[in-house]
């Protein structure tokens, strides 16, 4: 079996009294889109830093294409590519002059460049914009400038932080579509986001950070597979006595029953069909409804019920 | 020889603002360094005034006061009307007036010296207070005889004589060993430290910050590039351009002012710049450290640029400056750049020896050297702080 793309086991860093990592494990295997969830100050950029040799650290050990990450890994960098969170791109160049620049540092040959610099500039959809100044830019179209200076040189292992912060739909749509052509391309990646619909969306695995502990890993059906709640069924009713709501808790695989402004929540725990079971007592006890919500665990009930705080707190 | 590269793409872009401050400063520095050289050769040279006589007295001494003043000046002894004097004084036409009242010979004789004699002259006039230096001088020479038992005749006649001779005055440079070199070179030296700082902080700095700032920094450090690779890189770049601003301004001088440059003084002078050149550059990569913004870059080239300017002697001479400014300049760079030049020059007093002119080149290099140390120390501080240790290995569990 192959070594994973990155290997990271019992990693902690500490600020001084502040515990960043606390014994942080990862393991992403080659072509995988992994995702890094967790809210701000959680230990992702961090985490990342200390992937790329940015940041020393106290404990544990960092393995990249199945060798020892350290600063003077050039073998290793040479294969890395890095969308930093921040757009960081020199104002005084073009946007060629800009993704040149960053290829150049991964190629020195001038010829062999060339042509990446070009799919890049077409990749990411700024071929118009060749001989802009970033001032003149977008925000959106910026981060495309930046993802396309850290892709240029087409790495086998890219990491992205937050690529797609303020940024327009239309933007962000084509940024997310890029990312899974670059995976389709063979390239692996891991995207660290506090936006739960992109890294459901994207993510072929997904761990769950937070206080710099990796609290779940998985695909997102295995997360969802993690908690307890596994539907929650929602349904407006006039009026509904408390015997009622009892012989509800009382079916099977029903866990939790509230009735609040004329709505009745009833949250379930695996099984099937219980939007069927719950339907079938109201109208055996002649209860007259209206409307009714079946609605599947997000990644942030996940978050939720794992860590006790919604994602964006 | 990406990052070298891209150095000179920015200054590129930067040079219309670059080359605005290279103008501006090229032509001030010519224009202030032709104006003012000549100054000291011909700033010596006797000047006659317009005196009016008011002879009240008419004795022998009045007279041979009135033959001497008229030996130096264009005396108008015509003119008695006090009203006609005061408007041709207010006017300027007239720089001095004096009056020998009655009994001024016999004051004199009895060695009586108060109230000798009365004059009007325009306030503040230096030309003025020159002609009373030569009426005492005239008078206390004329007593000295008299109280010596000359009779009054041959008193007259021993200090006219006495103030007809002439001292042959030659004008001698400190620096005029060997071939004489245009004075107006080192005028056009003195003014470099200004320029420089400005230059520098101005066009070297702005470049340094963009390349230092965070996010590029991080990418970089991200890349195959080694850090050891890139500052090479970094420094390679900055010692082609100062060195590329340096040679600019010795063109330029060597236009002005031919082979003379090539003199010995003068090569000294351009090495003594050059090492100032280094001080100023060492300067400027401290300050794109902190990543200020152009506007705070402008603000520090202006406060660094002027204090030096003013308290080390680069727009007033070091002779002219007050003790206390002087003590405070000799902890700057440019005390010493200034001092050298000065020497070269001939400038402020300073007489030419290798030895002290080595020295101040010494401590230039010392406070280059010491700007570096700082520069490296928080280099090192702000990495530690960052938790960060990107030049270094990691360090291992």
């Amino acid at each position: 079996m192959a070594a994973p793309v990155v290997k990271v086991e019992n990693l902690v860093k500490r600020y001084r009294e502040l515990v960043a990592l606390d014994h942080f494990q990862l393991e992403i295997e080659k072509g995988e889109i992994f995702g890094l969830l967790g809210p701000n100050g959680s230990g992702k950029t961090t985490a990342i830093n200390c992937i790329l040799s940015l940041l020393s650290y106290d404990k544990g050990s960092i393995e990249v294409f199945g060798k020892e990450m350290r600063p003077d890994s050039y073998d290793s960098k040479r294969r890395i590519g890095v969308v930093t969170q921040n757009v960081a791109v020199f104002d005084e160049l073009t946007v060629y002059e800009n993704i040149d620049y960053f290829c150049g540092l991964y190629m020195t040959d001038k010829k062999q460049r060339k042509p990446c610099v070009d799919e890049a500039i077409e990749f990411v959809g700024l071929s118009d914009f060749c001989k802009f100044y970033p001032k003149k830019l977008s925000g959106g179209l910026l981060r495309r400038l930046n993802i396309a200076c850290g892709i240029a040189h087409k790495p086998d292992l890219i990491i992205m932080d937050e690529p797609t912060v303020a940024v327009d739909p239309q933007s962000r749509n084509k940024i997310l579509e890029g990312i899974q052509t670059l995976n389709r391309g063979g390239a692996t990646i891991i995207y660290t986001s506090h936006y739960m619909e992109e890294v459901e969306q994207l993510c072929t695995r997904i761990a769950i950070m937070d206080k710099g502990k990796n609290l779940a890993i998985g695909t997102k059906e295995e997360l969802k597979r993690m908690i307890k709640k596994s539907e929650i069924i929602s349904i407006d009713i006039l009026d509904l006595a408390t015997e009622h709501l009892d012989a509800i808790r009382s079916l099977e695989h029903v866990y939790e029953v509230s009735f609040e402004n004329q709505c009745l929540q009833v949250l379930c725990s695996g099984g099937k069909h219980n939007l069927t079971h719950v339907l079938d007592y109201l109208q055996t006890h002649d209860i007259s409804f209206g409307r009714v919500y079946s609605e599947l665990p997000t990644l942030n009930d996940v978050f939720l019920e794992i860590t006790g705080k919604a994602l964006r707190d | 020889m990406q990052v070298f590269q891209t150095f000179f793409k920015i200054a590129s872009k930067r040079i219309g603002a670059i080359s605005t401050y290279f103008i501006i400063y090229i032509f001030v520095t010519f224009a202030l360094s032709f104006s003012t050289a000549d100054t000291a050769e011909t700033q010596f040279q006797t000047s006659s005034l317009t005196i009016s006589i008011l002879d009240e007295d008419s004795s022998a001494a009045s007279r041979a006061l009135t033959a001497f003043l008229s030996s130096l000046h264009e005396t108008d002894v015509s003119e008695t009307d006090t009203e006609a004097l005061a408007d041709r004084m207010y006017y300027r036409t007239l720089d001095y007036v004096l009056i020998i009242p009655n009994g001024f010979e016999e004051k004199l004789l009895s060695g009586d010296t108060e109230a000798l004699l009365s004059d009007v002259k325009i306030p503040g006039s230096t030309n003025g207070y020159f002609v009373d230096q030569q009426i005492t001088q005239y008078i206390e020479t004329l007593q000295l005889y008299l109280a010596g038992g000359c009779t009054l005749s041959e008193a007259i006649a021993y200090t006219d004589a006495s103030a007809a001779d002439s001292a042959s005055v030659t004008a001698v440079s400190f620096s005029s060993q060997g071939v004489k070199a245009d004075s107006r070179l080192f005028y056009f030296y003195q003014y470099l430290p200004y320029i420089f700082i400005c230059i520098q902080f101005m066009g070297l700095a702005p470049i340094l910050v963009t390349e230092n700032s965070p996010g590029i920094r991080e990418r970089t450090a991200c890349s195959s590039l080694s850090f050891s690779r890139r500052n090479l890189q970094l420094a390679a770049a900055c010692t082609v351009y100062s060195v590329g601003v340096w040679l600019i301004f010795m063109l330029f001088a060597f236009l002005c002012f031919g082979r003379t440059l090539f003199f010995t003084f003068p090569l000294l002078g351009m090495l003594n710049s050059f090492v100032f050149l280094l001080f100023t550059t060492a300067l400027a990569l401290f300050i794109s450290l902190f990543s200020p913004g152009s506007n705070v870059l402008n603000m520090i080239a202006n406060i660094v640029g002027l204090s030096m300017a003013f308290f080390c002697g680069v727009f007033i001479s070091q002779e002219m400056l007050p003790d206390s400014v002087l003590s405070a300049g000799r902890f700057l760079p440019a005390y010493w750049y200034i001092k050298a030049n000065n020497m070269l020059g001939g400038f402020s007093n300073e007489v030419f020896d290798m030895n002290v002119y080595l020295q101040c080149l010494g401590i230039e290099l010392l406070f280059a050297a010491a700007v570096i140390a700082v520069m490296l120390a928080c280099l090192r501080a702000k990495d530690m702080s960052a938790g960060g240790t990107p030049r270094k290995m990691l360090r291992r569990p």
